[in-house]
This record gives structure tokens, C-alpha cells and sequence, in this order.
């Protein structure tokens, strides 16, 4: 399993990630090998594969690879979140689009982001499966979303993002009508893996900390599982 | 010897207007009559070429009012798939005086709507904007509640409009033989299927033009007394005929009796005024250059002409020329047209083109 390389590319929610991922590596545990680059979100839309690397990032893991050294990329940055979408696709409704409007708005929401353009670029150039998680999910608190609601949603990401990979961040992370549980972003972490302190005030509101790292982490590394094990018995 | 020839300015001879100045140097070509300011409400309305009046207006700073605009979300480019923010309701090309009175009627509620609509694979198609949603509407009902939003937003516009800009493009038009409703386009090209017993030819002579459009004008003004038009006629000649003569013959007949209706009603009432777009592309004097090498469509640079002679004539020009400057392309708030100024226009006439491609 060590043997496949993860890219892991984000914003700075990719922090608390990084976190667990750390925790997890210098407790022994086994790990898969990854890299992780990021950016604080204001500037994720700069982010770039330039000459076969990842470019314009603020943190870097480890020492620069070439995406081709990759065997997948993991991006978890400005994707919408499941209730942005909502929130749009409500909208235009309310405004009576057409259903293909509507359908069109969400679309249009989910590949307008960076991540969706980075996806396409590291697909291009390599061949190599991504995985896309949701960005800012944990600031989402005011909407409110049952679970067809949700179910619903989640298919517009499947049929939005051709053949990249949507993982959803894991039920549990969520109230019953899916407003992220403050448990997974009190004392949350920054861009380098580090605790927030004093001077990030409101930090909390939109990053989450170590424990809802871990469950990102875990939810990644299970669709890698399945993704390699699936690939290992078809070759 | 004194004549009334003897103080008239510049502008009133051909020689010092025309023959002895550079193309570029045109001047003076047309006065407004109105003092149009930035903060008056504008609505434009029409064929194809309206659609660079209300980009160009948006982009000089002018208050153009978009009364439909697109949902968030969505991208410029479906933005412009969808027909939205390309006229200030989501009308599509209004071609004729007669298609403008339809629209108003059905507005104001003063004509009973049609029922109509046009099936095709299980998709349904508003006879009266065919094109405005590709693939069609889901059923019958969702495309009835398009058009009464879009009606919804086009009364608003003429009550909530301190100008109408509207530009006339055609005479030739398609209507319900039974019901007498005005099609924008013949059925069976864009959507529906053409029916020689149940669709009609009709080609507008210039008092039933005139009729048509000064009939519509006083219906806007129940609702806004204040509202004030301003007529251009589209320099875009014909896609196709139906009238028997050669294209060219129609075109010119179709463009000189759009062109008379607006001059009379812009010399008889003094709510009107008429801004030449017709005579800056196609007049002689131009040469033809502002068209595309199609002879048709108009290129930017003719565009550009136009507009630049528009709000010179507004006395506008110097007041919002840095402001232009960084709006090269228009902003993306929906509200505003999204596409950039010299984008593609959209225009269904267009599509007629293909019709005619076996010759």
C-alpha cells in the first residue's frame, strides 16, 4: 500500500488533514505516502500545474514531485459544498428557471471552481484518478438540508465532475438535517497544520480541528482502498 | 441674395458633411432629442442589433434595466445559452411592430395569451420564443410559467422604463392562420412543424407597420405616461424571403418602411425620437466596410461606430469615456448583459440561413 503516492492538494482546510495525517505517521500507524500542497483559500484560485508541477502554493509537505510521480490526486479546496449548491439550485427556483436552468446552475457552480480545473489538468497529464472532496463545509451552520435532499445533491456532483472521484465528508460530521456538529471545528487548525492561536480569531468558525481532519483523512484513504484494491484485481 | 440655404450649418451639405471628410471624421450625424442621463432607467427591446444597444449602454455606466436577469450561478456562457441578459426581458428577437403589439397585449393582459405550444421527442417549445431554451421546456406548464415570468418582467419594464429603446428589424413575419398570433419565427425551422393550412405569410406595407407601432406606443403609455422611445431600425439586412422578390430587393423594401414608420413617428410626437443605426452601417457613404464578409452581419468595428455616434448624440460621450475604458468587457453581475461587447449576438433569424444552403 505504501508504495502508491498521494497528492493531496487543498486549501487551507487542508491543514487539519495534515494534522491527523502527521499524528497518525509518528504514532507507527500504517499510512499511505502523502504530499500535501496548499494555499490559504484567497489565493487557491492562483494555484497551477505549470511544467508538470503544482505551482504557486504556500505549503509544501515534503519536497515538489511532478505530478507524474503521483499515482492520485486528492483535491479538498474550493469545491462548492453540497449546501452551496442547494442554496444556488433553491434559488433559482424560487426565481422559476426551467429545471434545465436550475440543473444548469448547479453544474456550472461545481465546474467553475479551481479544484475542477486542477482536476482536469492532473487527469490530462497523467491519467491518474482524483479524488474531490467539498470545500468549506464546516461554515455552512444556517442551512438546513434532509437527507433525499442531500442524497439528491450529491447526484449532481456525480454527474458534474466526469470521471473524477466525489467523496462525501462522512454523515456522522452532521446534524440530522446535515449543519455540520461543532465538535469537528472547535480549536480548528491552519493551512501548516498548526493550531490556530490568538491572533486567527474567528479561525474556528470555518476550519476544523484535528479530530475532523482524521475523519476527512479516513474517508479519503477508504476510497483509495477501494480505488487500488479495484485496480490491482482488474489488472 | 438671401434663401433659406444661407445659415444653414455644416451639416445640412453633403459636401463639407460628407464628400471632404475622412469616413472617421463624421460628425454631428445626429442630435437627441432627449437629455438621456445615467440615471434614467433604459429598456431595449428588438431584433438582433438591439442587443449592442444595451451592452454598449451598460458598459458607458447608462442605468440599463434588466427586469429578468439570469439566475446566480450560472455561467456567462449558459448565461447566453439560456437567453438571458440579452434584451432587458427575456423576450428574444422581437422582429416586427406587429410581434412588439403581441408582446404588449399579452402583457397588459388587454389580448388573451395563445395556448399553443410545440411538442417535439417529449420536450415542449414556446411557439412565440423557440430558441430561448435549448432542448425545450420538461412539459407543457413549465413553459407556460416561462412566459409569464417573462411577461410579468416585460410589463414591468414599460412601467418602470424612463426610455424604451427599440429596434425594428423585419416586415416579413408568420402568423396562426385561425388565431391571427404572430410567430418570431416560421414553424418547422426553429421548432414546430409548418403547416401550409394553419401558419400564414404576412408582410407588413408601411401604414399597417405604422399602425402597429404607434398602437403599442399609446398602450405603453396607459402604464407610463412618462415613458419616452427611442427607434432605431436594425442595418442587419434579411436572412431569407418569403415575398417573391430577390433577397437584396426585400431587404431594402423591408429596411425603407421600418425606416419611414420610425422617421414619422419620430417627427410627429415628441415622445419619440429616431437614432440612425440603419444609414451609419449601410449608407454609401460607409462603403460597406462595417460589414462581416458575409455582407450581413456587422462587425465590431461597425458596432463600435454606431454606438460612438449614439452617445455622441446624447452629449454623453466625453462624461463617460474613461468609465468605458475599463468596462471592455461587461461586468458579471446579472444584472448586466454578461457577454463582451463585440460577443456574438444572438439572433434566431439566423437559422434560416441553413434553409437555403441546397442552392
Amino acid at each position: 500500500m505504501n508504495a502508491v503516492n498521494i497528492c493531496f492538494l487543498g486549501s487551507s482546510y487542508i491543514g487539519a488533514v495534515y494534522s491527523a495525517y502527521r499524528g497518525k505517521v509518528e504514532s507507527g500507524e500504517k499510512a499511505w505516502s502523502i504530499d500535501f500542497y496548499g494555499h490559504s483559500n484567497g489565493g487557491f484560485s492562483n494555484v497551477d500545474i505549470i511544467n508538470g508541477h503544482i505551482s504557486n502554493v504556500r505549503f509544501k509537505s515534503n519536497e515538489s514531485r511532478p505530478v507524474n510521480a503521483y499515482d492520485a490526486l486528492v483535491i479538498y479546496a474550493d469545491l462548492p459544498s453540497p449546501h452551496d449548491v442547494l442554496k444556488a439550485t433553491a434559488s433559482a427556483s424560487q426565481a422559476g428557471c426551467s429545471q434545465q436552468v436550475v440543473g444548469q446552475v448547479a453544474s456550472d457552480l461545481i465546474r467553475s471552481s479551481n479544484a475542477f480545473r486542477l482536476a482536469q489538468a492532473f487527469r490530462s497529464q497523467t491519467g491518474k484518478p482524483v479524488l474531490m472532496l467539498s470545500g468549506n463545509v464546516v461554515s455552512v451552520t444556517n442551512t438546513k438540508m434532509d437527507d433525499l435532499r442531500l442524497f439528491e445533491i450529491l447526484d449532481l456532483f456525480y454527474a458534474n465532475l466526469d470521471e473524477h472521484i466525489y467523496v462525501p465528508f462522512p454523515r456522522h460530521m452532521f446534524d440530522h438535517v446535515n449543519r455540520p456538529l461543532k465538535e469537528f471545528y472547535k480549536d480548528s487548525i491552519l493551512l501548516t497544520g498548526d493550531r490556530a492561536g490568538a491572533d486567527a480569531a474567528g479561525h474556528d468558525n470555518h476550519h476544523m480541528n484535528e479530530r475532523g481532519g482524521r475523519e476527512i483523512l479516513t474517508a479519503v484513504e477508504q476510497c483509495l482502498e477501494q480505488l487500488f484494491v479495484c485496480r490491482t484485481q482488474a489488472a | 441674395m438671401i434663401n433659406p440655404y444661407v445659415d444653414l450649418p455644416p451639416r445640412a451639405f453633403w459636401k463639407p458633411a460628407v464628400a471632404s471628410r475622412n469616413l472617421f471624421d463624421l460628425d454631428d450625424v445626429w442630435r437627441s432629442k432627449f437629455d438621456l442621463r445615467n440615471t434614467d432607467r433604459i429598456v431595449t427591446f428588438g431584433s438582433c442589433f438591439a442587443q449592442h444597444i444595451g451592452r454598449a449602454l451598460a458598459a458607458r455606466g447608462f442605468d440599463w434595466f434588466n427586469a429578468e436577469p439570469g439566475p446566480r450561478g450560472l455561467s456567462p456562457e449558459s448565461l447566453k445559452r439560456f437567453n438571458y441578459n440579452i434584451f432587458s426581458a427575456r423576450t428574444a428577437n422581437i422582429y416586427t411592430t406587429s410581434l412588439l403589439r403581441q408582446w404588449v397585449g399579452w402583457a397588459t393582459g388587454e389580448v388573451s395569451q395563445s395556448n399553443e405550444e410545440w411538442e417535439q421527442d417529449g420536450r415542449f417549445y414556446d411557439p412565440f420564443r423557440p430558441a430561448i431554451e435549448p432542448g425545450g421546456f420538461a412539459s407543457k406548464e413549465e413553459m407556460r410559467a416561462s412566459r409569464d415570468r417573462t411577461l410579468s418582467a416585460f410589463k414591468t419594464c414599460i412601467s418602470e422604463a424612463n426610455y424604451f429603446v427599440f429596434t425594428l428589424g423585419l416586415t416579413e413575419s408568420w402568423v396562426n392562420a385561425k388565431t391571427g398570433d404572430e410567430y418570431p419565427m416560421c414553424p418547422g425551422t426553429t421548432a414546430g412543424v409548418f403547416d401550409r393550412k394553419r401558419h400564414r405569410f404576412i408582410n407588413h406595407d408601411f401604414l399597417g407597420a405604422l399602425q402597429n407601432l404607434e398602437q403599442t406606443m399609446e398602450a405603453m403609455r396607459i402604464i407610463n405616461p412618462g415613458i419616452r422611445f427611442i427607434l432605431t431600425v436594425s442595418p442587419v439586412p434579411l436572412t431569407a424571403t418569403q415575398s417573391g422578390n430577390h433577397i437584396m430587393t426585400a431587404t431594402m423594401e423591408s429596411k425603407s418602411i421600418l425606416r419611414a414608420v420610425a422617421g414619422q413617428l419620430a417627427r410627429t410626437r415628441t415622445d419619440t425620437d429616431y437614432f440612425p443605426s440603419y444609414e451609419l452601417i449601410s449608407s454609401p457613404v460607409t462603403k460597406a466596410i462595417f460589414f462581416q464578409p458575409n455582407q450581413r452581419d456587422v462587425n465590431p468595428h461597425g458596432v463600435d461606430f454606431v454606438m460612438d455616434k449614439f452617445f455622441k448624440g446624447l452629449g454623453q460621450s466625453a462624461k463617460n469615456k474613461e468609465r468605458a475604458k475599463s468596462l471592455k468587457t461587461i461586468s458579471s453581475s446579472p444584472t448586466k448583459p454578461l457577454v463582451a461587447i463585440h460577443d456574438d449576438v444572438v439572433c434566431e433569424e439566423e437559422l434560416l440561413e441553413a434553409f437555403g444552403e441546397k442552392a
